[in-house]
């Protein structure tokens, strides 16, 4: 399995602006957004969740995850929250805030026009 | 919003740094965890299932550095490393280093140390309230070129009740008194103040009390300055109230002042002022200066706009005294500051040019350091640095270089306030301490931050152009830019130098011309002391002159000693007393410079004692002491009044004084400055007004130093109640008259002389630097059949142009601002041809010397092993 499939390397975590990647990130946003929208996950539970969720179309790098996660946060959509798993483990959890659940509105319905747009494109 | 809540997240990111690593590896470990018991759950062994856990995670490490840049501050984390780098690099060329840290240092303390002199005394505000709006007030008589004079008292009355621009207005004189008590006696300067001076001055007591009106009444009160109040007093918290003999008087002390005040000058105590009956004469304007403090906002024109409307108001009431004379505003600090200022600023922005010499040579270094490196940076640049992280790096090395220029820079500026502290602290008023305070050190970083741009930031720039063919590492000739930046600093290196050098010349013949003025006495040997004798112990002048004859005839006794005298006041002493005379049988004049002379008594021997030239007559003999009065003239006054005829024995008086007949004529000699004409004098015997002020006149070949403390006992042992003051070699007195011109000299020429050095060593860099990276050019051109002469022209004519470049530029610059030294300069124009052209031609010298050498090398190295290294 390659390593970095990952729409996001570690780097551009850093460098920031170039355009065709800011999309990708985008869509990993959009799909942790997503799945905590059903609920409070830890990072593996999110990556175990999108996977099963897209029939293991999609499979998440960490090295990508983690990064994501922390953006999110710093821009006040998610929080991090340490919690009990149901095996009574500590591990991170992180919960859609009020402004995350707006951004996430916001995301989906300009990801949708994205789509669309695309594919009106690829059908003409 | 999102700016500070991200800014938020990344400070407690740092904050909590330590917190936060660990959170996120445990977050980590956790997921492994999860990944890895999926693993086991789907059959795997347990230390399979976790290595492959392991690898679908990646790189721990990468995933945390990636971590630790959304957290922080990663620029910062990179300034840091730049920091690292750049010290390394500076730590890997020590010799470099420290040639460029030396140089800096020498720069950044010649500014910073001539800064500390600017700040105590033109910028550090003066130790009164609102220093800003307080003015001296003189007289004028424009018709009459006199200018600075002192006000009268009824002058000063009209003013202070008529003008409308003034917050108050008050009037002061010098003032002196041998105190008495604990301790040796000792003369203490003060000052007699009028009751508004304190108020005008904005500033109180620490204790008791200023003057009140009634004082001038009851005037045997004090106020004690806070040093004489240390010294004297122990700091005695009880002080007011209690009595102080001072001249065999005793004073009440009333106030003490707090600790920087002084006024005026070196005053340290204050009584006030008694008006007396020659004081209420509108044309007594002596003794008396004034000092006003504006109204809030009030411009100093409109307010000598108003003081001029009152004084021609006063001019039209009072024709008789004063007709013609009028009032002048000077702000406080160029009243007190004097001369002294501009030579500070000449010194400053000498100063100023040489750290940009010195940024010269530093840029001229890291262009050519920049050179040698650029593989180093075709390679970084080739992994991804672009233009503006190398100049980051190069800037941040700068900014390095000038740290440890600061360092080392700091042993230097002690040093060198130290100097000038000896030199300039207590020998004028305004400058009583010199310290490196935390100003001075701000101007030290802030002038090493400019040098950082000028000498980091434009060779950097220039240098970071950078193409892929640099990787290659073969090429190490210049480029185009950088060629021509290191030129044009060498140029503006030679420019500058030429400038100072200009400078320095022209000061430097000042002083020869200033040393050559005939004065008409002798310095060398003489050494003089003052002594007050106070009318309590010395009540008339039998008294006082059986006390001089034992100090005269004790002094004459010391060993080593050959001569005595004694006088009113020495040549160049400040002794400035002229009075009205008459010439029998000559019409008087009644006003001008013609109505007054300048007068003093001296005793036996005092002509003899300076060698000053006896054309006619007889010196003073002892006989005068109780024959008829008679005086002796100097040949300036003797012209004035009897063209070619013969003075001996024609009589003059002063004012409705007995008449004297004139028994010599001596030759003219300086009085006043030095550089300004001989004025008329005429002298009595001593014994004839029995001055209380005497200043004794010895010459001796011994060293002052040793002769000093004898003087001192000798005098203490006739009159324990006298303190002698002034004390020092005529010669000492003299220098004090060239004293700014003698101080920009030696510093312009210190300045002028680093500042060539460095600027030769740019020029020796740039020549030598060119030849290195052109040695296969010139290797191939000697194979091709070019004679080693040949190639030594050319890097000679490279050399030259640059020069002839720099000098040309630095005529143009010192024509310009020659200007400033004309105050002091002597006898020559600031733009003297001569010397400008000498110090071309100095200059051009020099840089042949600094070309040849490199020629030199040049036509004897072989040329083919350049060829042969490739």
């Amino acid at each position: 399995m390659p390593k970095n499939t990952s729409p996001t390397s570690p780097q551009s975590a850093e460098a920031g602006a170039q355009p065709p990647q800011e999309v990708l990130r985008g869509t990993l946003d959009l799909l942790i957004l997503r799945v905590l929208d059903t609920g409070p996950r830890h990072g593996w539970a999110i990556t175990q969740r999108i996977q099963q969720t897209s029939k293991g179309v999609l499979e998440i790098n960490q090295g990508s995850l983690y990064p994501a996660l922390q953006r999110l946060e710093r821009r006040g959509w998610i929080r991090g929250e340490w919690r009990r798993t149901e095996q009574n483990r500590r591990a991170r959890f992180y919960l859609l805030t009020p402004d995350g659940e707006r951004a996430f509105g916001d995301e989906q319905i300009s990801w949708r026009r994205y789509v669309q747009a695309i594919e009106a494109v690829l059908t003409t | 919003m999102r700016y500070w809540r991200n800014l938020l997240f990344r400070i407690r990111s740092v904050l909590g740094r330590k917190h936060a690593e660990r959170e996120r590896l445990e977050e980590m470990e956790f997921h492994l965890m999860m990944e890895t018991e999926k693993n086991v759950r789907s059959g795997m062994e347990p230390k399979e299932a976790r290595r492959q856990a392991r690898a679908a995670f990646g790189s721990m490490v990468s995933h945390r550095e990636a971590l630790r840049d959304g957290r922080g501050f990663p620029r910062l984390g990179a300034v840091a490393r730049d920091l690292r780098l750049a010290l390394r690099s500076h730590l890997r060329s020590p010799w470099f280093t420290a040639i460029i840290v030396v140089t800096l240092a020498i720069g950044i303390a010649s500014t910073s140390a001539t800064f500390s002199a600017v700040h105590e005394v033109l910028i550090r505000p003066l130790p009164y309230g609102d220093p800003d709006r307080l003015v001296v007030v003189t007289s004028r008589h424009e018709e009459r070129g006199i200018e600075g004079a002192n006000v009268s008292h009824p002058d000063f009355l009209s003013w202070r009740d008529e003008v409308r621009s003034l917050d108050g207005l008050g009037v002061y004189t010098g003032w002196s008194g041998t105190l008495l008590g604990e301790g040796p006696a000792e003369l203490i300067w003060g000052a007699a103040l009028s009751p508004e001076v304190f108020s005008v001055l904005d500033v109180q007591p620490v204790l008791g009390r200023g003057f009140r009106s009634e004082d001038s009444v009851d005037p045997q009160v004090v106020v004690l300055g806070h040093s004489l109040w240390n010294r004297r007093f122990a700091s005695d918290p009880d002080v007011v109230g209690k009595g102080v003999t001072l001249d065999g008087t005793t004073y009440t002390v009333v106030g003490v002042m707090p600790p920087a005040f002084r006024f005026p000058y070196w005053a340290e105590a204050w009584v006030p002022m008694a008006i007396e009956e020659p004081h209420r004469q509108r044309e007594a304007r002596f003794l008396t200066g004034a000092i006003g403090r504006l109204k809030p906002g009030m411009k100093l024109q409109e307010a000598q706009a108003d003081l001029n409307r009152v004084s021609d108001r006063l001019a039209v009431v009072f024709p008789d005294s004063n007709d013609g004379w009028g009032a002048q505003l000077t702000p406080l600090l160029q009243d007190v500051v004097g001369p002294l200022g501009p030579a500070l600023w000449i010194v400053q922005s000498a100063a100023a040019l040489v750290l940009l010499v010195v940024c010269g040579n530093v840029a001229g270094l890291l262009l050519a350091r920049g050179l040698r490196r650029r593989q180093e940076f075709a390679v970084r640049c080739a992994l991804g640095a672009g233009r503006r992280r190398l100049v980051a790096l190069l800037v941040t090395e700068s900014l390095v270089l000038a740290g440890m220029g600061i360092l080392a820079s700091l042993p230097l500026l002690l040093v060198g306030v130290n100097w000038l502290r000896n030199l300039l602290v207590d020998r004028f008023a305004v400058i009583t301490a010199l310290e490196v305070r935390p100003q001075v050190l701000i101007f030290t970083l802030v002038s090493a931050l400019v040098a950082t741009l000028l000498f980091g930031v434009l060779p950097a720039w220039a240098g970071s152009r950078l193409g892929v063919s640099d990787l290659g590492g073969e090429r190490t000739g210049e480029t185009r830019s950088t060629g021509r930046v290191r030129k044009a600093f060498v140029v503006a290196q030679l420019a500058l130098v030429v400038t100072l050098l200009a400078g320095a010349a022209l000061l430097i013949r000042s002083i020869r011309a200033l040393d050559s003025i005939d004065l008409g006495f002798d310095v060398d040997g003489e050494v003089s002391a003052t002594v007050d004798l106070p009318s309590s112990d010395y009540p008339d002048a039998d008294t006082r002159e059986v006390a001089l004859d034992e100090m005269l005839r004790k002094i004459s006794a010391m060993p080593g000693v050959e001569a005595t005298a004694v006088a009113q006041g020495l040549p160049f002493g400040g002794w400035n007393v002229h009075r009205y005379y008459q010439i029998e049988g000559q019409p008087t004049t009644s006003s001008g410079e013609e109505s007054v002379v300048h007068a003093q008594a001296v005793g036996t021997g005092f002509f003899e004692l300076l060698d000053i030239d006896l054309l006619r007559g007889r010196p003073f003999h002892a006989g005068d002491r109780t024959g008829p009065p008679v005086g002796i003239v100097t040949e300036s006054f003797a012209r004035r009044h009897f063209g070619d005829g013969d003075p001996l024995g024609r009589r003059l008086r002063f004012g409705s004084a007995e008449w004297l007949t004139i028994v010599g004529v001596v030759g003219d000699f300086r009085h006043f400055d030095l550089t300004s004409a001989t004025r008329p004098a005429v002298y009595v015997p001593w014994q004839m007004w029995s001055p209380t002020r005497a200043v004794l006149i010895l010459r001796t070949g011994r060293e002052f130093e040793s002769l000093s403390p004898d003087l001192r006992s000798t005098l203490a042992e006739v009159a324990p109640n006298v303190a002698p003051y002034e004390i020092g070699p005529l010669r000492q007195i003299l220098s004090y008259q060239t004293f700014h011109t003698r101080l920009v000299r030696d510093l312009l020429t210190g300045f002028a002389t680093v500042s060539a050095v460095l600027a030769l060593i740019g020029l020796y860099g740039v020549i030598s630097f060119g030849i290195a990276c052109r040695r296969r050019e010139l290797g191939v051109r000697v194979s091709l059949g070019a004679t080693p002469a040949s190639l030594a022209r050319d890097v000679v004519g490279q050399g030259l142009r640059l020069s002839a470049w720099g000098i040309l530029a630095g005529l143009v610059v010192a024509t310009a601002v020659s200007g400033f030294l004309s105050s002091l300069l002597y006898r020559v124009e600031a733009r003297d041809p001569v010397t400008l052209a000498g110090i071309a031609l100095l200059v051009l010298g020099l840089s042949i010397c600094a070309t040849a050498f490199p020629a030199w090398r040049v036509s004897n190295q072989d040329p083919t092993a350049a060829l042969r290294e490739s």
